[in-house]
């Protein structure tokens, strides 16, 4: 508690009404609101300066990922990576295989089992596909071997990597229906060999009149974005299967199983990781066959780039706008590789106040990997929004940051109308992307530093320019999870859940929200990884909500549990210990530790029980639970049992009204000098402006926002999987190709929370891990416009891109 | 197994024949393996019914003993040094040596029987690897050292394989165990346990996210402390420019080292 990373707050600015205070900051708070239902302080969340509790463990490199896991007699499993982009296994010859010292079962896919044939397919349909064969062995290397001698024929088959290709009469059929998301091809609207979806999104087609739209509009505009494949996961994986026990990467469980070897840390997958269902399926099966504990490794080059983000594909939109700024119609045509998770035109009908929307939505199979979401479903949505803005504040010669605001507002309907909708369902009347904008903009000093595109050159001749872009917060609680509190007999409470440390700090927010619910001292509360040994699998939010839901669920039972300890305090028991247990019991006498008062008028706090009308009059809760629990024999009085309580939180039970809009906003600022010689775009400055409806770890709410801001500048300037149109192999799968950001590429970031209290989680909570990095990609382009007037949309801008763009290239 | 079970049973073998079983099987899957102990004690027999599967993995060498139905897994206990012309085992380095001196005409220094001694975290190592086992593996596989982390998947694009040898932090997957002979080696556990400031830095500054990556810039950073206690900014900037995070928690890592520093400092 005594130690406060640089740059966070010494205290929570509770009640600031001037919105920035301290100029320049690296991260603030800021809360103008108390709700009467609220308490006016919280004792634990909120505040800065817990000692993380997984913290030692993972700077000391004794955390257990999965990759480190291991049992006596474990073996270790490798599969082929695919060679070809499609193509079909006509025979498999293993035999020198076998024959290898070490090697202790091959599993082919011509196995008669149904199971291994989905598995482990025949059919690869993308360079690098795990399939054909499976090399289970005494070390890695030695199944790695054995992958080496196995002898396949292969029979080549054409491919396609684009969706324009494979969209063609005369494509080769590339179907993937190993696809977690394959049953979109079951659409009824699928019109060609490949497509996976066509025609006018379900959710999104038409809302309102698209061509009374664009005639109401005073000038219409036409541009395009694309996106190449790109991912952000650690590329790092392993499972290790317990024999008959399926555990994964993302969370400790899988489905009805869950896993007895518990690990509590995750690689950061951010998602993609998940969508290669077969690679999960696969541990269980060897384990059976073999009878042992079966370590699977996979590849970087297979892991960390087969399952790669949905946006990859091309937008093409038609925006009417009037010369005051409202815009009255958009239409979007967009095309996917793989089976696009985004439509792109979701968020700018949910949470804006254009009322005319059209997605003609189509995807397409390639022979690409496997792609689903990747750090959200934000991102070309959020790109769109940012895109868009920018363009229209661009041909209107305004501010993006005020055009924004005149069309904020929800599903058609304007700010005033989002305004009354909180008010009459006991929302504060807080208009929240006003507050984002405001704070950003004083942040960067906006309204200063704001000019004309290509209009200002700086000293080292490079060109400056300023983006923005803004979105919803992410908010929801879509997924599911349970939480047991067990207090201990020494006073110290123990959190058993499955949760999704995938780095946003979930355990030591746990412990705090934990703390919080009960009173007890946040170094009062532990937290272990659920296993089966606990009854039966818990489950948790996989990560994106995983904060919303867990903090219902916690909340929940914290608020039984207190009862049962002011309970306890309050029973009648023998105040010495009848250590020979020889007494009369009429002899003892027995009373309670509050003598004469009822539990409803305890309180507990920093974990001591006391009485709300005398504090002074006090006990410990480890007093409490000790005087109560630990006489070791003739114990008098009422027999306390375990205090435990469980909270659940069913997918969308609490919090969360029949179509609610989304209320909490975030908003991106960035500033850049761009080289226009050499295309290189360099950020001076950042800014990630997030509601997050109430702030309960400081520093991780600090570092998913900053983090995500860091990831985004690889997003929008470097993530880029590069096939080869002639082979359809990938080009760079490994980390010396594909790059990520370093140490040496941000600098000068800023971030403030905006609490509201209106997201759906507990406390108004909502998720941040997910915003700020969907955000990123385009404010850098508006800003880029801003510094050369040239619009460069072909994410991600490399400065080759960028060259391109300015017709140099 | 008490008395009477062991009257019952006048098949079964002793500890020494259940030894010598293993030893032959562990001699025949690899150099520098290891045997295992019984689970029985000394003079305890097990059931003549026994089932052994052995899982060699180079210097590591688990035995899996079933017996009847219940399962036994055994513990590594004990270094051996087998002949590379042969294949037979002996407990030490110098009997080995005699032994390739008797049979095989000829001095063998240790380096030549693929022999190392390292010093990996204070403790004293000496072994054979094979020629081809990399720093990484080796630490993270066989000497249970899984600080030693993997991102790229041996490409040494990553960094989180770092560790210290001799003074300067390498990337283990490029380095050759039978290189690093007499090296000192220093992994982040070895740091964690010497109570040096920077994992406390690290912790307090949240310096992490989903920490794979963690244990790599703790040893680089150490290693920057270790030959410039002051750093700049820009200094540990440069220094943990080779160690990659995807979440990322890049942005805390310079406060972290900079604590660290203060914190030496006024030691």
């Amino acid at each position: 508690m005594s130690m406060v990373p640089e740059g966070m707050p010494t205290e929570h600015n509770w009640e600031t009404e001037d919105k920035i205070l301290d100029i320049p900051l690296r991260f603030m708070v800021i809360n103008r609101r108390r709700d009467p239902d609220i308490p006016e302080s919280y004792n634990v969340i909120g505040k800065p300066g817990y000692r993380r509790t997984d913290g030692w463990d993972k700077a000391s490199g004794k955390a257990k990922y999965p990759r480190d896991m291991s049992s006596h007699g474990m073996l270790y499993a490798r599969t082929l990576a695919s060679p070809y982009a499609n193509a079909i296994v006509k025979s498999i010859d293993s035999s020198a295989a076998e024959a290898l010292p070490g090697v202790r079962y091959v599993l082919k896919c011509d196995d008669s089992d149904f199971m291994v044939q989905y598995v482990l397919t025949a059919h690869p349909l993308f360079d690098g596909e795990p399939c054909a064969v499976a090399v289970v062995a005494d070390s890695e290397e030695i199944a790695e071997e054995g992958l080496r001698l196995c002898k396949i024929e292969w029979e080549e088959l054409p491919f396609a990597v684009t969706a324009e290709e494979s969209l063609k009469p005369d494509a080769p059929s590339v179907l993937n229906t190993r696809h977690p998301y394959r049953d979109r091809s079951q659409d009824p609207t699928v019109n060609e060999i490949n497509g996976t979806f066509a025609g006018s999104y379900c959710e999104f087609g038409e809302i309102g009149d698209i061509e009374a739209g664009f005639q109401e509009a005073d000038q219409i505009i036409e541009y395009d974005i694309s996106r190449e494949e790109n991912i952000a996961s650690c590329p790092s994986r392993a499972n290790l299967q317990v024999w008959g026990i399926e555990g994964s990467s993302q969370t400790p469980n899988g489905g009805p199983f869950s896993i007895s070897e518990s690990y509590q840390s995750f690689y950061g997958g951010f998602g993609a990781m998940i969508q290669h269902v077969p690679f999960g399926l696969l541990g269980p099966i060897l384990a059976q066959r073999t009878g042992r504990d079966v370590l699977t490794v996979a590849t970087a080059s297979q892991d960390g780039f087969y399952a790669c983000a949905d946006d990859c594909g091309n937008q093409h939109f038609k925006v009417g706008f009037k010369n005051d700024g409202t815009i009255t119609a958009v239409q979007l045509d967009t095309l996917y590789n793989g089976t696009g998770f985004q439509t792109g035109i979701a968020h700018i009908a949910g949470f804006t106040s254009i009322k005319n929307t059209l997605c003609n939505y189509k995807s397409a199979w390639t022979n690409r990997s496997i792609m689903g979401p990747n750090r959200s479903e934000l991102r070309f949505n959020t790109q769109a929004m940012a895109i868009l803005f920018g363009k229209v504040a661009a041909e209107l010669d305004m501010d993006p940051v005020e055009l924004s605001l005149m069309n904020n507002g929800y599903e058609g309907h304007d700010v005033q109308a989002l305004m009354q909708w909180q008010k009459d369902h006991g929302h504060p009347e807080r208009d929240s992307l006003q507050e984002c904008v405001d704070a950003g903009k004083a942040v960067m000093d906006w309204d200063n530093k704001w000019h004309a595109p290509g209009a200002k050159q700086l000293e080292n001749g490079k060109m400056h320019g300023l983006g923005f872009c803004w979105d919803h917060n992410w908010s929801s609680i879509h997924e599911n999870s349970n939480v047991s509190l067990f207090l201990q007999v020494n006073g110290k409470l123990n959190i058993t859940a499955h949760h999704a440390e995938h780095g946003c700090d979930a355990l030591t927010t746990m412990c705090m929200l934990a703390a919080e619910a009960t009173g007890l001292k946040y170094e009062d509360v532990y937290i272990r990884p659920a296993h089966n040994y606990d009854g039966f699998a818990l489950r948790s939010g996989g990560g994106s909500a995983s904060m919303s839901t867990n903090a219902w669920s916690i909340q929940r039972a914290g608020r039984e549990l207190k009862p049962q300890i002011l309970k306890a305090a309050v029973a009648e028991h023998a105040l010495e210990p009848t250590y020979d247990g020889m007494q009369n019991p009429e002899e003892v006498v027995l009373t309670s530790a509050f003598p004469g008062l009822e539990w409803t008028d305890l309180d507990i706090k920093d974990s001591v029980v006391f009485e709300k009308a005398n504090p002074d009059n006090s006990m410990t809760v480890a007093e409490v639970m000790g005087r109560t629990s630990t006489q070791p024999t003739g114990m008098y009085g009422e027999a306390i049992g375990p205090i435990h309580a469980w909270g659940c939180n069913t997918s969308g039970m609490y919090g969360a009204e029949h179509d609610r809009p989304t209320l909490n906003r975030q908003a991106m600022f960035v500033e850049v000098e761009v080289d226009t010689e050499t295309g290189m775009v360099e950020l001076l400055h950042g800014c990630a402006v997030n509601d997050v409806g109430r702030v309960i770890r400081p520093e991780g709410c600090y570092g998913q926002q900053v983090g995500g801001y860091i990831m985004g500048i690889g997003r929008s300037q470097m993530y880029e999987v590069i096939y080869d149109q002639a082979t359809g192999a990938r080009l760079n799968t490994n980390l010396l190709d594909y790059k990520y950001p370093t140490m040496n590429d941000f600098t000068n970031i800023d971030a403030v929370a905006i609490e509201t209290e209106m997201g759906f989680g507990a406390y108004g909570v909502v998720g941040v891990g997910e915003n700020a990095c969907d955000l990123m990609s385009a404010p850098v382009a508006n800003a880029i416009y801003n510094a050369t007037g040239v619009w460069a949309l072909d994410f991600p801008l490399t400065p080759a891109k960028v060259l391109k763009a300015l017709g140099k290239a | 197994m008490t008395e009477k079970e062991k009257d019952n049973n006048p098949g079964g073998v002793s500890r020494r024949e259940f030894l010598k079983d293993a030893g032959l099987l562990v001699g025949g899957t690899a150099i520098g393996s290891t045997v295992l102990l019984a689970a029985c004690g000394d003079g305890e027999t097990v059931t003549e019914k026994v089932t052994t599967t052995v899982t060699s993995t180079g210097a590591t060498t688990t035995k899996t003993v079933e017996v009847g139905e219940v399962t036994k897994t055994e513990t590594i206990t004990q270094q051996k040094f087998v002949c590379p012309i042969d294949s037979m085992e002996f407990d030490s380095l110098a009997e080995l040596q005699a032994h390739f001196e008797a049979e095989h005409g000829g001095e063998a220094p240790a380096t030549a029987l693929n022999v190392v001694k390292l010093t990996i975290n204070g403790y004293e190592w000496e072994g054979q690897v094979e020629p081809q086992w990399n720093l990484k593996d080796f630490l993270h596989d066989r000497m249970g050292l899984i600080g030693v982390k993997s991102m790229c998947g041996g490409y040494g694009a990553c960094g989180s394989c770092s560790v210290i040898l001799d003074g300067k932090p390498v990337l283990s997957c490029m380095v050759l165990v039978i290189e690093c002979n007499g090296a000192v080696i220093e992994t982040s556990e070895g740091i964690a346990a010497s109570q040096h400031p920077i994992i406390d830095a690290y912790i307090m500054n949240n310096a992490m996210q989903c920490g794979y990556c963690t244990p790599g810039f703790v040893v680089t950073a150490k290693a920057l402390l270790d030959r410039n206690p002051n750093p700049t900014e820009a200094d540990i900037r440069e220094a943990l420019e080779g160690n990659l995070c995807i979440c990322p928690s890049y942005y805390a890592h310079v406060p972290a080292v900079l604590a660290a520093a203060e914190t030496l400092g006024g030691a």
